[in-house]
């Protein structure tokens, strides 16, 4: 048999062979680095996403502590986290602060303070903050309570992460 | 703030608002009782995060102090005595010394500061939520005793 009679020559089905192997294997090294340059892309959504707090009808006029959990990802571990929410009715609008003192980082009270009982209160350095978060001038924190950004799905609160106000 | 870089810079820049020293205190022997003394140090452990996290601003968690059960409440007693002269000479008006130890239980009227004896409760059998709401509400029970403290001027 001679070399003409094949549909498909030596020559041809080696080339085809090697581009076919070629192509695989450069697409094997190519595609984890595509991934890996989109990936904050994808992941983007993720990081925006807000996490479930409580149903709208718990809350009150006067602030009150809830739970919040969410997992938070490091590197191959996945942890969840626990954090307290401080929320109240102003009107209309939710309003959710997060406790932790803007001096030093200690955890506040609503009504800590037996003198103050409608603010914020720090038991390390007796700071306060007033409902809405303002820091009380005099008082050792600088800026008001971090406020977490809410958003309400069929009755249910969800928050994002705390914010500075300004 | 813990023993850590991380809350270094701000311990040095806030230094004259961290006047307070939190000590886990741990029993370590290789006995047969080895497993309740892991479990204890657990325990001890949890809550004094938890003790942190609260009065993060104003209390510097250091790394647990251990010691042998072996050795004499008196001699460990002794022990706690020079490390609150030298948290004084720092500066220091405060030592919040955690134990869950029963043989320590008889050092809270002699050591310097204030000595929190906290039962060891079998969490580590718990789901976990509930254990960190178990170690919450201990927290909560020890708050007065820490506001207590906190209102001497000056307990070292």
């Amino acid at each position: 048999m001679s070399e003409k009679n094949h549909n498909v020559s030596r020559r041809q089905f080696l080339t085809y062979t090697l581009m076919g192997v070629g192509g695989f294997m450069g697409a094997a090294m190519v595609m984890p680095m595509v991934r890996f340059a989109v990936d904050p892309i994808l992941q983007a959504d993720a990081a925006g996403d807000k996490n479930e707090l409580t149903p709208l009808s718990d809350l009150t006029e006067e602030p009150q502590p809830f739970s919040l959990t969410y997992e938070v990802e490091d590197g191959w571990v996945t942890q969840t986290m626990e954090d307290t929410v401080w929320a109240y009715l102003s009107g209309d609008e939710v309003i959710a602060l997060s406790p932790t003192c803007t001096h030093l980082g200690c955890t506040v009270n609503f009504g800590g303070d037996e003198n103050n009982p409608e603010q914020f209160f720090c038991p390390c350095h007796f700071g306060r903050f007033e409902i809405d978060g303002t820091n009380v001038p005099g008082t050792p924190p600088t800026e008001p309570l971090h406020r977490y950004d809410t958003e309400i799905r069929d009755g249910v609160i969800y928050v994002g992460r705390p914010q500075p106000q300004q | 703030m813990r023993f850590q870089t991380s809350d270094i810079d701000t311990y040095q820049q806030s230094k004259a608002y961290v006047d307070t020293m939190l000590v886990p205190l741990l029993p370590v022997a290789l006995d047969d009782d080895l497993r309740q003394k892991v479990a204890m140090g657990e325990y001890i452990s949890l809550i004094t995060m938890e003790m942190e996290k609260q009065f993060r601003g104003r209390l510097m968690q250091l790394p647990p102090l251990m010691y042998l059960s072996s050795e004499s409440v008196t001699e460990i007693g002794e022990r706690l005595g020079m490390w609150a002269e030298a948290f004084k000479k720092d500066g220091k008006n405060h030592v919040i010394w955690m134990t869950s130890d029963p043989a320590l239980k008889q050092l809270e009227d002699q050591v310097p500061g204030l000595l929190l004896w906290i039962p060891h409760l079998p969490i580590e059998h718990l789901d976990p939520n509930y254990r960190s709401k178990t170690i919450r509400e201990q927290m909560q029970q020890l708050l007065p005793d820490v506001m207590a403290e906190w209102r001497k001027e000056d307990s070292l």
